[in-house]
């Protein structure tokens, strides 16, 4: 019994402090009808000094377009590496997109922003169209865009 | 009559019998040109597929099938020129066209882990969906 229970102890241990650091977070975004191609959409997030940290997901797959994320391209240089597995298709006029990640749990109420570029083809660019911090009460809020996003939430 | 022009006089006569037992068909001994004008051709109209998918199927496609969405460029140039000639491809937008360059895109989610830049939590490739 006494093995067992110090199995149980060890194994919680163990496992405990990775759930900790983990969060599966959701990115639901709903973009307006604004009659054009597909919109490139690039997922970002900058630290509290509003520094580039790193690319969480790019909504469209040709790489000379990104010159159009412009917010994203100035802080990546547009290097495809920052998005290599990361990348899917980009998302149509009215489409609403989900994107579920496993997140590091260090990201939240950390002084960490996600910002999210749009850009669609022949119309004009909207970088950082989306700025909100990434914290714990932040979750489930709505937050309205100002050129082809409709509203955007985070849920976890 | 002196043994060179007999000579070239024989070889004359050789070289127009030749060329006229290759102008008959081996089969029926009509001129070639005749047959080639009425013959049907088979793989086109009686096996022609009913469908367009349908040379997908088959296995049997040539050049300008390839692309069927691409209808304004379907055309041959020939066996010759097909070699080398591939006008089937343009300037115009092609999310594949990235991809068949090589290197110019990213790595769709999926086919290699994200980025270890510090914000995932695994290798685990993002859920998407579009509604």
């Amino acid at each position: 019994m006494k093995t067992l229970l110090a199995a149980l102890a060890l194994t919680t241990a163990l496992t405990a402090p990775g759930i900790a650091l983990a969060r599966d977070v959701a990115f639901t975004t709903t973009l307006n009808e604004y009659g054009g191609n597909g919109a490139y959409l690039a997922y970002y997030v900058t630290d509290a000094g509003g520094a580039y940290v790193g690319s969480l997901w790019m909504a469209g797959p040709k790489a000379k377009y990104y010159e159009s994320l412009t917010d994203w391209y100035r802080a990546t240089g547009g290097n495809t590496a920052e998005v290599n597995g990361i990348t899917g298709a980009s998302v149509g006029s009215g489409k609403t997109l989900t994107v579920s990640f496993d997140l590091a749990d260090a990201l939240f109420d950390a002084g960490y922003e996600l910002h999210i570029d749009a850009s669609v083809e022949d119309m004009r660019n909207s970088p950082s169209e989306i700025v909100v911090p990434l914290t714990t009460d932040g979750a489930g809020q709505l937050v309205t865009g100002r050129t082809y996003i409709s509203q955007f939430s985070y849920d976890m | 009559m002196p043994t060179l022009p007999r000579l070239l006089l024989a070889t004359l006569a050789v070289t127009t019998l030749s060329a006229s037992a290759q102008a008959q068909s081996p089969v029926t001994g009509q001129p070639l040109g005749d047959q080639a004008a009425v013959a049907p051709c088979a793989t086109t109209s009686a096996s022609a597929p009913a469908d367009g998918d349908a040379w997908k199927r088959s296995g049997t496609h040539g050049h300008g099938e390839r692309h069927g969405h691409r209808e304004r460029d379907v055309h041959d140039h020939g066996w010759f020129f097909g070699r080398f000639w591939d006008d089937d491809h343009d300037d115009e937008d092609d999310d594949d066209d990235d991809y068949r360059r090589g290197g110019a895109g990213p790595a769709r989610a999926g086919t290699t882990p994200p980025p270890t830049n510090g914000l995932f939590n695994s290798d685990t490739a993002p859920r998407v969906q579009t509604n």
